[in-house]
């Protein structure tokens, strides 16, 4: 019961109405849906073991049989794609939960706190920010080696810096605030305040944030894993698909390309979501879709 | 030339938006000579600032579109005029004061440069001299100091910034000023001192002025002609002195208004006020638009009314005066 | 004025710490990298002597603080140690990489800045036209396309199947002339530009848009000045304000991004040096490379607020 109920919330709410107005948000949202079902249940959908090699049939190109072709070592191309996916989504989704997760807890005491602390963490940051994420992904990476966890890990704390600004900056915002300060005065604690009004109103502003940044870490992961130091070879991941298929590029180019384009188009769709997100969000915004509506339930209501 | 500066005859103005039409003007009949002081009353959303908007061809584009009816402005077609011939009349025949000086200076420009700027185009032969010259002249008509024409606008108050907007306004000597309520974002104290510096400059410089405003008594003070808007229509025209004067034999709408100023003769405890709101601009009404709110509705309003000259020069659109 | 400089040398002192902070955490942190550059270096034929030696040689047998100091102290006297893989001193090698990532960095971000701006403009200028749309679809998909792939789509159509680009490496203009290295250099430029060109585009669209709606834009069109007039001395000043911004944030993911590029079009630059640098383990170099990288971005910050300065005079007086 409780359950359908909040789906129905969701569901009425202003912002999903705003997004789902845009076409181009039901056409990512359905693609990322196929996308990740076929992922979850890769054993069952994908037409060939992803693992299997088959030296006599490399290098086929797009046949019948195999519409991707075959890679390097014979392996079904489309079979790793489906295999690949999952690698892409889990980091996505793990490295931007990790980033969101530590960063908000550090911009709560940064902001909260103030002071020495304050200035600590916030010059920390600082200095994370002034190495480019990939680099400082790369360099994640190789102290805490290859493998998915270890990548999540890397990209997730790369991306630190921005949860934490974010978050501070809302806070110092609440802070000012006079519930607040009328919190304070009937007696509440900065533990109480920071857990019943600031922490709710710094969420929103860091899950936009997150869904603007699975894109980004999909792409890093995929950089990583192209440049050798993301996922552990038999693995499929699509990044490490294009450098393998990059060798074999004047002979076979589509064992290369296809790859890639999945890539763009998973990160495009969680563009497009994280966009229509922020977009709806905004209070600046807010007028172009949902005053329509307003003047046009007022109209009604008259009428 | 023409004899009238403006003449807006049965104008009609949609805002086409995605959700709905909105019918902003619906048949607007004005006139003004030149020189001559034009108030336009009515409450928020009847079509006042549209309208203004509409004599510099300045409609939002793709949104706000002129149905039906002509504008002429100073002997020119504005509807059929080209965007060219419209750019040398704006800032020079016509300008605007706008509502809110806050945000209509552009913040990264210095006011002096905002100010020269409308000379500068419009004169293209003037030296930077004069022009600097003419831009000083024109600061210290508003009340600034010349030397201040190097800041931006931060650095100037609200009032200050009013002054700006003024003297941008005003700066090429236009024919007619459209003031589109040129003191409601200002301090109540600054309010009359900057509608006295607008009307002495305008007496100064010979312009007509439409003062768009929803303050009877301002019209009072600085208008001769009044007309007051009510959903997209003028509902009653005339002059400012017959229609102070003829209390009691007005449309019930601008009666409304009257009543609804606070007297400090009066013994009621409660203010008059006007019931029910506008109707919705995205329906197109067949009668009279204010029957719904109207104490003396009959079934006759259901048609709608004409406008009927009940003395001299003083128009109504109302069945009661059939 | 005297503001802009107060806040220029606060900057300045901002950065100096932020930069000791990231040498400090770099430094450290390459303590936990696993693996030893000497033993990368001698392969695994080298002896237990031979490892000593080395290690003894580079003072890497020493506690980490004083290695640290050490490093540090030499930058004073403009000395970065040396590097254990290439067995010579640093601050050359990373001068002379720096130069060649320079070489494409900048004229690709001269060019993410034109077009981007250029194709904004339009594109907010044509607002819910056909023309806006592409513009649009370009651009999200410029910010979606992974770098390595796109370069590697150019190099398949322009290299192997046109003939009219080489598909990689570096030629300096006293190697082969200017002819020769511009041909090198013009797809990684195009591949380096094409995220930051796409989202200036989109940023400079959403700022005309959002200035477009201002008032004064209003007041600029009753004064009667040409659209022209209005699109550059009144929209567009007012939109670069968040502009610059975005510019100032991609210059530090161009520089991540050489990372990638260079290692499709093997360019002896500062991105690959990193690479082979990380892999192998090569710490001083790792670090040395960082600064340069955090210096190189907090100059673009700096650059930025300068800019800010000129363009926005509320910056300015406050």
């Amino acid at each position: 019961m409780k359950k359908k109920s909040t789906i129905q919330k969701i569901k009425d709410s202003r912002i999903t109405k705003v997004m789902l107005a845009r076409k181009s948000v039901i056409v990512a949202l359905i693609i990322l849906l196929i996308m990740i079902l076929a992922a979850v249940f890769a054993p069952l959908v994908s037409p060939y073991d992803p693992y299997k090699q088959d030296l006599k049939n490399m290098l086929l190109g797009s046949t019948a049989g195999h519409i991707f072709g075959t890679d390097s070592m014979g392996r079904d191309v489309l079979s790793r794609i489906i295999y690949g996916g999952r690698v892409s989504f889990v980091v996505g989704a793990v490295s931007v939960l990790i980033a969101g997760g530590i960063g908000m807890i550090l911009g709560l005491i940064s902001g909260m706190a103030g002071g020495f602390v304050d200035a600590v963490i916030m010059r920390v940051m600082d200095a994370m920010m002034s190495v480019p994420m990939i680099i400082m992904a790369l360099f994640l990476g190789s102290i805490f080696g290859k493998g998915l966890g270890n990548i999540c890990l890397a990209i997730g704390i790369s991306m630190i810096p921005n949860y934490a600004r974010v978050t501070r900056g809302s806070v110092l915002t609440v802070k000012q605030m006079d519930y607040i300060t009328a919190g304070t005065l009937c007696g509440a604690s900065t533990v109480k305040n920071a857990i019943d009004h600031i922490f709710p109103n710094c969420i929103s502003a860091n899950l936009v944030l997150m869904t603007m940044n699975i894109g980004n870490a999909i792409l890093n992961e995929a950089a990583l894993s192209f440049l050798g130091m993301g996922i552990n070879p038999p693995t499929a991941s699509w990044g490490s698909m294009v450098n393998d298929g990059y060798t074999y590029m004047s002979r076979d180019p589509i064992i290369a390309i296809v790859p890639g384009l999945f890539i763009m188009i998973t990160v495009l769709c969680c563009n497009i979501i994280g966009d229509a997100l922020r977009d709806a969000m905004d209070p600046k915004l807010r007028g172009t879709l949902g005053k329509k509506k307003k003047k046009a339930k007022a109209g009604k209501s008259e009428g | 030339m023409a004899d009238k500066l403006l003449e807006i005859k049965d104008l009609s103005i949609n805002y086409n938006t995605e959700m709905a039409t909105v019918y902003a003007v619906n048949g607007l009949s004005l006139s003004l000579d030149y020189g001559e002081t034009l108030g336009l009353v009515g409450e928020t959303g009847a079509g006042k600032t549209t309208t203004c908007l509409s004599v510099m061809k300045l409609l939002p584009e793709g949104v706000g579109e002129i149905a039906s009816g002509s504008i002429e402005l100073d002997g020119v077609d504005i509807v059929k005029a080209h965007e060219d011939k419209m750019r040398e009349l704006r800032g020079h025949t016509v300008s605007m004061i706008f509502q809110d000086p806050m945000s209509a200076l552009n913040p990264v420009m210095t006011v002096g440069d905002q100010i020269a700027e409308v000379l500068h185009e419009h004169n293209p032969n003037m030296t930077r001299e004069e022009v600097g010259k003419a831009v000083d002249n024109m600061m210290e008509m508003v009340g600034i100091p010349a030397n201040r024409k190097v800041e931006y606008p931060h650095q100037f108050s609200g009032g200050m910034k009013q002054r700006i907007v003024i003297a941008i306004a005003l700066v090429c000597r236009p024919k007619l000023i459209l003031a589109d309520e040129p003191t409601t974002a200002l301090d109540v104290t600054i309010q009359a001192q900057m509608l006295g510096l607008i009307h002495e400059l305008q007496v100064e410089l010979n312009t007509a002025m439409i003062l768009v405003t929803h303050d009877l008594g301002v019209v009072a003070q600085t208008c001769e002609k009044v007309a007051v808007m009510y959903a997209g229509e003028c509902i009653e025209y005339g002059p400012c002195s017959a229609i102070f004067d003829s209390v009691g034999n007005l449309h019930p709408y601008t009666q409304g208004l009257f009543d609804a100023i606070p007297k400090l003769d009066s013994k009621a405890r409660r203010l008059e006020t006007i019931d029910g709101m506008m109707p919705d601009p995205t329906e197109k009404l067949q009668g009279c638009r204010f029957a719904d709110r109207c104490k003396h509705a009959t079934d006759k309003c259901k048609t709608a009314p004409q406008m009927k000259e009940v003395s001299e020069g003083h128009f109504v659109k109302c069945h009661l005066y059939d | 004025m005297k503001n802009i400089g107060n806040m220029i040398l606060r900057r300045i002192g901002q950065s100096v710490i932020v930069i000791f902070i990231v040498t400090l955490i770099v430094f450290l942190l390459m303590q936990l990298v696993p693996g030893d550059p000497i033993v990368n270096f001698l392969g695994p034929s080298a002896t237990e002597e031979q490892i000593a030696y080395y290690t003894k040689l580079f003072g890497y047998d020493q506690p980490v603080l004083i290695q640290y100091f050490k490093w540090i102290g030499g930058l004073f006297r403009g000395e970065m140690g040396r590097s254990v893989a290439m067995q010579s001193e640093i601050a050359p090698i990373l001068v002379q990489r720096l130069k060649n990532t320079l070489s494409f960095v900048l004229p690709g971000f001269v060019l993410a800045v034109v077009v981007g701006v250029f194709l904004g403009i339009v594109a907010a200028k044509n607002r819910g036209s056909a023309l806006d749309s592409v513009i649009s679809i370009i651009a999200n998909i410029g910010m979606s396309m992974p770098m390595f792939w796109f370069g590697m789509i150019l190099i398949l159509v322009f290299a192997l199947n046109l003939h009219i680009l080489p598909t990689s490496g570096y030629i300096s203009i006293q190697e082969g002339g200017f002819a020769e290295f511009a041909k090198h250099m013009i797809l990684p430029t195009i591949v380096i530009a094409m995220n930051p060109l796409a989202s200036f585009a989109r940023q400079t669209r959403s700022s005309m848009l959002e200035v477009i709606r201002q008032d004064y834009v209003t007041t600029a069109k009753a004064k009667g000045i040409s659209q022209r007039a209005i699109t550059f001395k009144h929209q567009l000043r007012n939109a670069l304000i968040p502009i610059v911004t975005v510019m100032g944030m991609s210059l530090g993911g161009m520089i991540g991004g050489t990372v990638l590029v260079e290692s499709i079009f093997v360019v002896p630059g500062l991105g690959n040096l990193m690479i082979t640098s990380i892999k192998g383990r090569d710490f001083m170099v790792v670090c040395n490379g960082v600064l340069v990288i955090s210096i190189a971005v907090a100059i673009c910050n700096l650059i930025v607020d300068i800019l800010y300065g000129f363009i926005d005079p509320r910056i300015r007086n406050d």
